[in-house]
């Protein structure tokens, strides 16, 4: 094949425009430590890193999710401890009432006492979280439980404002949990007890005091321990998934980094290579296109 | 003489694209005497020199129709690409100022909002969202469209081009004719001809055909642009059925002309169907997302106080407004009054069930977009312009380096080397020098014959 001067200088223009391109990637994947700017550069990886960001996303999301739902549910735990403090002590009222020796005054003081008690779990049962309240199932803006300060000690069962709805947060694809207690499940009874509890002292009735109002405390217990093991379990489950979570979100943050970072030490040896082929067409061009018979024909 | 004059041509031409390598064919001069029966009888005939009885070009015309063959493809290619490239940019993938992006953070504020949908700060965040995503949504239609625009413009712009070579071509075609009327061979204007051949191709299908007058004519898909001295003119005009999007005419009968190959095909395949098709994708999604999710929302109840004391709230409206990608929007109500997004499902504002279900959607499978989820079926779009640019891109190059290699073959044929061209260049100037040379020899003798006899005794 007959070989003329401007096959050579197009061949060698074009083959140092390639070796250019191919360090200008390289360059780029070194700069940004990104193996992909486009999706041509990878359509599966690209595709496949969509889907990776949109799993990060949501396992992020989740995980606050999960984290707001544990401080919903940390702050039912304490409420319901405190309650149960408050049942104890009234037991303990209860037993000492219910002690014929007693004189009514001193009965009278005791229902004084169970009138602050009542009052206690009523705050209790009004506790808020961030500015919910958190025993109103749904109706997280309305206090579920309200005294008539004319009536310090309600003669009818006291009225639940809230509803029964459940707060569920979701901590995996349409997976919830419910993170609240609606109030008139636990502080019904309560309430009840404690104001069975306040007559039976007011009326001197002894043996009410140890018979049905000590049963009836014990049951309220019974419901408030209860609600706790359940929150706990809760909260117990939610702990699980978010340990699950974070395991999840490394590996996710491995696999981005896998799809479309760059193996440095490759696109070093790479971009070496590449810059040694670009050195030795610039040598060998210039060493080609400079001689021809014209230099030597005098 | 002539032959010195021809390397010289040659060496002057070095550069020139398209030129192809002349040679002077010599050819030894009649002898003398011609044969006849009342000639002289004497040994053997004279030779009478030298004359130069062609300049030829030296040209290979099989690689020239390759050439132009793999010239039309590269030029759809690389208009394809050029269209596909800006596409990807627009796409922003991967980055964080993506669709996808917008997308997943409309659905973490929906997350946060089903968590608090009390919190006027969350609905906000869900509102200030929604409206990120529709503004994206309307960004990217709207820099699909531009390019389409542009696009058009383009196709105007080529089929000028197109109508200039052929007249150019017509032109060089009536020189050709007179030219070789005359009996010369017009190398130059033959070369030309190629050259602007080749740059047609580039643009367009074209067939040529060499007619016995060595003018060339030259169609597109069976409809004549250059016959003789006369090109056809080709116009654009905008196409009702295409919304009026410029078609291409053939002059003579006003046919709509169908390209199928070279940068114009490229230009009219990327804007009929690569950017059509992605726009009309992105609606979709577009649609999908605002049907759905208005359908939803007005399931749920917002945060409004309820019309009767003790009642239930007011049903969410519409969310987003729109027909599609380009006027996607949030609707007036939610951008004026936060606690119209209806994020309870029971009515109770502690329900934030319905913000979880709205997030959700985002996630479900849609019949319309073929059952892919929202997030599943934008991945598609962007892997699909993926494809079809990775594709493009290698059919570009590979497509180059073929018309590369072809070109390197032409200039094995046809290409000016200098060195070459020296070595000619010394031989016939020895040549001169020996004839020159033998006028000298002639002149002694001649010296010798007028100057030198005669001359005994003098």
């Amino acid at each position: 094949m007959r070989v003329t001067n401007s096959m050579i200088t197009r061949g060698l223009l074009a083959n140092l425009n390639k070796h250019l391109s191919r360090m200008e990637e390289l360059h780029f994947q070194m700069s940004s430590g990104k193996r992909i700017r486009v999706p041509s550069d990878d359509p599966a990886a690209t595709s496949i890193g969509m889907r990776l960001h949109t799993s990060l996303n949501q396992v992020r999301q989740r995980r606050a999710n999960l984290d707001a739902g544990l401080s919903w549910l940390e702050a039912t735990d304490a409420a319901l401890g405190e309650a149960t403090e408050v049942l104890h002590r009234a037991k303990e009222l209860a037993v000492y009432g219910a002690s014929d020796t007693l004189p009514q005054d001193a009965r009278d003081a005791l229902a004084q006492e169970v009138e602050q008690l009542i009052q206690h779990i009523v705050d209790i049962a009004n506790t808020r979280h961030g500015g919910l309240y958190i025993f109103s199932g749904h109706k997280t803006l309305t206090p579920p439980y309200t005294l008539d300060p004319t009536e310090p000690v309600p003669t009818a069962p006291l009225q639940y404002a809230g509803d029964d709805g459940l707060r569920l947060y979701e901590f995996d694809d349409g997976v919830t949990v419910p993170v609240n207690v609606p109030g008139n499940t636990v502080f019904d009874p309560v309430l009840e007890a404690l104001v069975d509890l306040h007559a039976a002292l007011k009326q001197g009735d002894g043996p009410a005091l140890s018979g049905t109002v000590m049963n009836k405390l014990e049951a309220a217990l019974d419901g408030l321990l209860r609600a706790r093991a359940d929150v706990g379990a809760r909260s117990n489950r939610l702990e699980l998934a978010r340990a699950r979570l974070d395991d999840l979100e490394l590996n996710l943050e491995k696999l981005v980094s896998h799809t479309e970072d760059v193996d440095l030490a490759r696109v070093i040896i790479d971009l070496k290579v590449a810059e040694n082929s670009y050195r030795a067409a610039l040598a060998s061009g210039a060493r080609i296109i400079q001689p021809s018979l014209l230099d030597f024909l005098r | 003489m002539r032959a010195l004059d021809v390397v010289g041509h040659n060496i002057a031409n070095a550069n020139t694209p398209g030129y192809s390598r002349q040679v002077a064919r010599l050819g030894a001069a009649p002898p003398y005497p011609s044969a006849s029966l009342s000639s002289l009888v004497i040994a053997g005939q004279v030779g009478t020199g030298v004359q130069v009885q062609a300049i030829h070009r030296l040209r290979d015309q099989f690689v020239e129709l390759q050439l132009r063959t793999e010239t039309q493809s590269m030029g759809r290619w690389t208009a394809r690409y050029e269209a596909l490239q800006q596409v990807e940019l627009m796409l922003q993938e991967p980055s964080d100022l993506s669709l996808r992006d917008a997308l997943d953070r409309f659905w973490q504020a929906l997350q946060d909002l089903h968590q608090q949908p009390e919190s006027d700060a969350a609905r906000a965040v869900v509102r200030e969202r929604a409206l990120a995503l529709a503004a994206t949504f309307q960004h990217v239609h709207k820099q699909l469209s531009d390019l389409q625009a542009d696009l058009n413009r383009l196709v105007a712009l080529e089929v000028q081009r197109i109508n200039t070579l052929a007249e150019r071509l017509a032109d060089i075609n009536a020189q050709i004719h007179r030219v070789s009327m005359s009996g010369y061979e017009p190398n130059d204007l033959l070369d030309q001809r190629d050259q602007l051949l080749l740059e047609l191709a580039e643009l367009v299908d074209i067939s040529v055909t060499e007619m016995e007058n060595r003018t060339v004519h030259v169609s597109i898909g069976g409809l004549t642009l250059v016959d003789g001295n006369r090109a056809v003119e080709l116009v654009t005009r905008p196409d009702p059925s295409n919304n009026d999007f410029l078609s291409i005419y053939w002059s003579p009968t006003d046919e709509k002309m169908a390209i199928e190959n070279g940068r114009l095909a490229g230009v009219l395949q990327a804007r009929d169907d690569l950017v059509a098709g992605y726009l009309s994708q992105l609606d979709t999604l577009a649609q999908a997302i605002i049907s759905h999710f208005n359908a939803l929302h007005q399931l749920g109840y917002t945060l409004e106080p309820p019309a009767t004391p003790g009642g239930l709230p007011p049903n969410g409206g519409q969310f987003f407004t729109g027909t599609g990608a380009k006027d996607m929007g949030v609707h007036g109500d939610i951008l004026q009054d936060l606690r119209k997004i209806a994020a309870s499902a029971s009515g109770a504002p502690g329900d934030g069930e319905n913000a979880r279900l709205l997030a959700q959607l985002l996630h479900d499978p849609i019949p319309e977009l073929g059952n892919t989820s929202m997030a599943d079926y934008l991945r598609a779009l962007v892997a699909g312009v993926g494809v079809a640019a990775q594709q493009a891109r290698n059919m570009t190059a590979s497509q180059t380096a073929l018309v590369e290699h072809l070109h390197n073959r032409r200039e094995a044929v046809s290409g000016v080397s200098l060195d070459e061209e020296m070595v000619d260049m010394v031989r016939f100037q020895q040549a001169y020098a020996a004839a020159a040379r033998l006028v000298t020899t002639m002149d002694e003798a001649l010296d010798t014959i007028i100057n030198r006899m005669g001359v005994v005794g003098r």
